[in-house]
């Protein structure tokens, strides 16, 4: 009985401890009772991407030229067009004036040598969107990896940061193969927690000299980054010794401060001790408790209860310092003098505030994988499905806390802080790609004007990537002559209405018919050079998910309904 | 061209276009009914809709949340006799078991209530009933209000005049199946003396009004609505004891704000139209955009939002000032919050829970955006225009909280059939939102009950007999099985989805289980079960 309780105990832990939401203390533990075999049931696993298949994406080419587009750059310049964007192999290699708004564009322009030419008059150009935090469709939500891929891509997501994408070797191997383009998927950047890698025989990393040692082991395994939370076997000091060997090491650092961990270590210590980003809202309202460094928790709080934990996070909207206080202000300096990038991911636990707008989204019906929509479902066990008995009550506290959220995150924006776009799929009725327009839409409600959006979305995120090695001008991130060839191609002007990048389009009146009609989606989003059809990345995700709900015997059309 | 007049002149009488209203009135001044839809109101009360009055009735054991704020308390036996509650006896205390063969024993029936909570009937401010273009008649609304809790309406017209009385009439006589209807129309509505617009005329139309089973005005600030004819027909129902209620459009507004209104003796501001042009900053107009069009409805509710930032904010003089004067002239706000949140998130509005069962298929496709279809004004809605409506609500639910915090009297209506919203699912919504302003659930339950029921009888000079608990008061109630203070959303005739933690599955629980008008017993699950029907076959008939 207690062995089976244990197992069943490690199954959600260990499922879990790569994800969202983090169940430290359980996966420690995992790792301490069988730190070199393998679990009972190990984590959920993942199963690599089949490789790209001809037709899908076209190029690199020699020389691809992209007529007559307005151009979006991602440094937060104004839109300017119409140019001609030309890219060779996987680099852009000019961006030349094609004419003036208003007239013809100039005929016979060069180069007249290209083996591809996109006409993209009257679209808009970005630079690829940067996902910054991922996990991938994990064997338990789809058939296997290129489920998430693909929505990511045709969301016009070009690069993601895996915190983690998948298991440590998996991950590896599948950013490898992106790099090489054999499979379909963004650019990946692959952070990993303390300990993890089957190459990794030094247990647990519970102290700062195993943890230095861990992280010496993963940056030469090859790792980008570590993702840690604040959890029982990461104390502070080793949370220090980590921040510190990886930035030795030249690789990025991301935090969870997770609930477990946050009194001895919220945002505001983690930056002066060198963390690079804080992602969700975890830490930073700790760091301006009004009372001391603790939450002053419900009596019957049980952390392993997700409504417990879920619903009392809200509550520290009432317990912190209010915006414009000299603790507010003083907060927010700090972290951008320690450079600090916050990661919100508000979109991840948007449901929180409006549950029956996340359950209802367009998308589900047609976008949604049948063993996704049943792991949304809450339960006791399914993580982020805290949702026992969610009322008026706790979506208001909801509301009222991301407003404050919000208004930090706008704050720091506008003290020059850096703001990156992440969004944490697979959880809490977010799906891959959708959920990362919804997290523009909410940096715009937040207060970033659409083109301080984009910016966070591209740029913003490049530099938190590359920072770590050094490297201040990445290579992604903006449209210029000499970077990667990763971009966006849109019809409709998305600073004007970012609901036009849903894959699902907008919803606008016809003048001509009088009807309402879907427009927008992304056209085509390139990456390395490589231009895939967006809409032809939805619908064979769309029959992806069909052909799983035949195989499950679920009627094609639609979303079962409790 | 005959059908185009009927449908603006139907929307005049609804969310008001003002200009298009008047227009419509000065082609056909004294044919006013004829252009609603609906002629005929609901069918009778058929044998078995309902139960009662009975000569006593017991409701054994509930738990009473009174409406006027009280905290919960119970055990309670209440005993109607006839309409109105007679007695409210103790029947035990919490955590024991109620003793046996309480008194009285000789109901001719009893209600089991253990377990339940009891709260006064609720009371919607702002409601019409749906045209013959959105559902096959009348009680299609009045079985959805019932099966919410609604006992109570007041029609802002609930139709045309005569229309109106009638159903008023009937439902008074329990021949439908209906909450009271309380019959506000629109100045210049049903006489034969033509357009009103002198303030002579004002008073002369609000004397016929008086004399023709109306109990209040409808306000519009449409053109001829100046000023001078407004005060006139508030001085003049004030004598009379009707009551009015203004939605203070844009047409009118910039010399008729809610300021001027409360001080010219208006009785409740509807909407948030004439709140914010009392708070003007540093201009006297709001600043419109050159090219907007007030009848493009996406200029008319893209720009509404657009105020947030040209006014005295919370906290200012102004705004302190502002609602002291409102609250001096005792004007009652009555936000509808509910008709206009599609603004702030379209997807949630039109993908809700309750559309697929309860939504009739004219209805849905009047819902649908369209240039002409009122209040379907998301032609081109953009994050952008969610953000801007997020802010303005932001700054209208913390105008009508404060109001509430310094003794101002808020209230709960709704305006269903447009935006998405439908009857009775919206109301519910309405509670949830005065929730997300900052009411507390006690605050939001009185609302919807005794503040309610005072701006409705305050005119009359009348002690209200509706709105509360208490013995004497006409028995009015909703029999919840949920406790409404937990969870707002248990109201909802969708129910709520909770775990289950036995089968860690979820189930829904929650719906009001009774509500009881006049004495009479409705059964709200029975209701909406009668409504899902009508939608049925609505469906089969249109072919969806």
């Amino acid at each position: 009985m207690e062995r089976l309780r244990l197992s069943a105990l490690r199954t959600l832990m260990v499922g879990t401890a790569g994800l969202l939401c983090s169940i430290p203390a359980a996966s420690g533990q995992a790792q301490n009772a069988a730190p070199t075999a393998e679990p009972v049931k190990p984590r959920a696993g993942a199963v690599a991407a089949p490789a790209r298949q001809p037709g899908e994406g076209a190029g690199p080419f020699r020389k691809m030229v992209i007529r007559g587009v307005t151009l979006i750059d991602g440094s937060g310049a104004p839109p300017r067009g119409p140019v001609d964007v030309v890219v060779e192999n996987n680099i852009i290699t000019s961006i030349e004036a094609a004419g003036t708004p208003g007239l013809p564009l100039v005929s016979g322009r060069a180069p007249r040598d290209a083996d591809y030419e996109l006409d993209a008059t009257g679209m808009f150009m970005l630079p690829g969107f940067i996902d910054m935090h991922v996990h991938g469709s994990s064997d338990d939500k789809a058939p296997d990896l290129s489920y998430s891929y693909k929505l990511w891509l045709a969301h016009g997501v070009t690069s993601v940061r895996g915190v983690d994408l998948a298991p440590f070797e998996i991950a590896l191997s599948e950013r490898a193969r992106s790099a090489r383009n054999e499979i379909a998927a963004p650019r990946i950047y692959s952070y990993h927690r303390p300990g993890s890698g089957r190459g990794w025989t030094g247990g647990v990393t519970n102290t700062p000299e195993k943890a230095r040692e861990w992280v010496r082991w993963a940056a030469k395994a090859g790792i980008d980054g570590i993702k840690v939370t604040a959890d029982p076997n990461q104390p502070p000091e080793v949370l220090e010794a980590i921040y510190d060997e990886a930035k030795k090491q030249h690789i990025g650092t991301v935090a969870h401060l997770s609930q477990v961990g946050v009194a001895r270590m919220d945002a505001k210590h983690a930056g002066e001790t060198g963390l690079g980003t804080v992602t969700h809202f975890y830490g930073h309202m700790e760091s301006l408790l009004k009372e001391g460094p603790v939450q002053n928790w419900d009596p019957s709080y049980n952390y392993m209860d997700e409504q417990d934990r879920f619903g009392n996070v809200a509550n520290l909207y009432r317990e912190s310092f209010e915006p414009g206080t000299d603790e507010w202000k003083d907060y927010l300096e700090s972290q951008k003098k320690n450079g600090v990038t916050f990661d919100p991911t508000m979109t991840i636990y948007a449901a929180s505030r409006d549950l029956m707008h996340a359950r209802n989204a367009d998308w589900h019906a047609k976008y949604t994988m049948p063993q996704l929509w049943n792991f949304f479902q809450s339960s006791r066990e399914n993580h982020g499905s805290y949702f026992f008995d969610w009322t008026t009550e706790k979506e208001v506290r909801w509301r009222n806390f991301y407003k404050k959220f919000m208004h930090l995150v706008n704050d720091y924006k506008n003290i020059g802080g850096r703001v990156t776009t992440g969004s944490d799929s697979g959880f809490i009725f977010k799906t891959y790609g959708f959920g990362y327009v919804e997290e523009l839409e909410l940096l715009q409600e937040a207060g970033f004007n659409p083109t301080q959006v984009v910016q966070a979305a591209t740029l913003n995120g490049a530099l938190t990537l590359y920072e770590p090695q050094g490297n201040v001008a990445p290579p992604i991130g903006t449209v210029r002559v000499g970077k990667l060839a990763d971009m966006v191609l849109v019809k409709e002007n998305p600073l004007q209405n970012f609901k036009t990048l849903y894959g699902t389009g907008a919803l606008r009146l016809n003048e001509q018919t009088q009807r309402l009609e879907r427009v927008g989606g992304v056209s085509y989003t390139i990456k390395d050079g490589i231009v895939y059809d967006a809409k032809k990345l939805l619908a064979d995700v769309a029959e992806m998910v069909k052909s799983e709900k035949r195989r499950m015997g679920l009627p094609e059309e639609g979303v079962p309904l409790p | 061209m005959k059908f185009k007049i009927t449908k603006i002149a139907l929307v005049a009488a609804l969310l008001a276009v003002p200009a298009t209203a008047h227009q419509a009135d000065n082609k056909k001044p004294a044919a006013g009914a004829e252009v609603f839809p609906v002629s005929a109101g609901a069918p009778a009360r058929k044998q078995g809709e309902g139960a009662g009055p009975f000569r006593k009735m017991v409701i054994r054991n509930a738990t009473i949340i009174d409406g006027t704020g009280a905290p919960p308390r119970g055990r309670f036996d209440i005993v109607v006799e006839g309409n109105k509650i007679s007695s409210i006896k103790q029947a035990g205390w919490p955590g024991l078991p109620s003793a046996a063969n309480r008194a009285p024993t000789d109901a001719d029936y009893e209600i089991d209530a253990t377990g339940m909570y009891v709260l006064p009937g609720f009371t919607d401010m702002h409601v019409h009933l749906p045209g013959a273009d959105k559902a096959p008649d009348a009680s299609y609304a009045y079985k959805l209000w019932l099966a919410h809790g609604v006992t109570t309406v007041r029609g802002v017209p609930l139709g045309a005049p005569a229309v109106a009385s009638r159903e008023k009439d009937r439902s008074a006589r329990n021949e439908i199946a209906a909450p009271r209807i309380f019959n506000y129309q629109t100045l210049g509505a049903g006489w034969s003396g033509g357009v009103v617009d002198t303030p002579l005329k004002a008073r002369e139309w609000v004397r016929w009004a008086a004399k023709n089973n109306i109990d209040g005005i409808k306000f519009f600030n449409r053109e001829n609505e100046t000023p001078d004819v407004f005060s006139a027909a508030l001085d003049e129902a004030k004598k009379l004891g009707l009551g009015t209620t203004a939605h203070l459009s844009q047409i009118g507004v910039a010399n008729f704000n809610g300021r001027q209104a409360g001080d010219a003796g208006l009785n409740t501001i509807t909407h948030y139209y004439g709140h914010m042009e009392s708070l003007l900053k540093g201009r006297a107009i709001q600043d419109f955009p050159p090219q907007y069009d007030y009848n493009n409805e996406q200029h008319r509710f893209g720009e509404v939002a657009e105020i947030w930032d040209q006014v005295y904010g919370p906290g200012t003089k102004q705004w302190q000032e502002y609602l002291e004067a409102q609250k001096e002239n005792h004007v009652t706000f009555d936000p509808t919050f509910n008709i206009y949140a599609a603004s702030r998130d379209l997807m949630r509005a039109r993908n809700a829970d309750w559309h697929a069962r309860y939504t009739t298929p004219q209805l849905w496709n009047y819902f649908q955006s369209t240039r002409d279809n009122h209040g379907s004004y998301f032609f081109d809605w953009t994050t952008e225009n969610e953000f801007a409506w997020k802010k303005f609500y932001g700054l209208f639910m913390q105008l009508m909280n404060d109001y509430k915090n310094m003794g101002g009297r808020v209230t709960v209506g709704t305006d269903s059939g447009f935006i998405w919203k439908v009857y009775g699912f919206a109301y519910v919504e309405e509670l949830e939102l005065l929730r997300e302003a900052g009411f507390s659930p006690l605050e939001t339950i009185r609302a919807a009950t005794m503040m309610g029921a005072k701006t409705l009888y305050e005119p009359r000079g009348e002690t209200p007999p509706i709105g509360a608990v208490k013995a004497g008061m006409l028995a009015d109630l909703v029999i919840v099985p949920e406790n409404p203070l937990q969870n707002l959303k248990t109201l909802y005739g969708t129910g709520f989805q909770r775990l289950n933690s036995e089968t860690n599955k979820q189930e829904v629980v929650g719906g009001v289980k009774f509500t009881i008008k006049d004495g009479i017993v409705y059964d709200a699950k029975q209701l909406l079960a009668d409504v899902a029907a009508m939608v049925e076959s609505e469906k089969t008939r249109i072919g969806q």
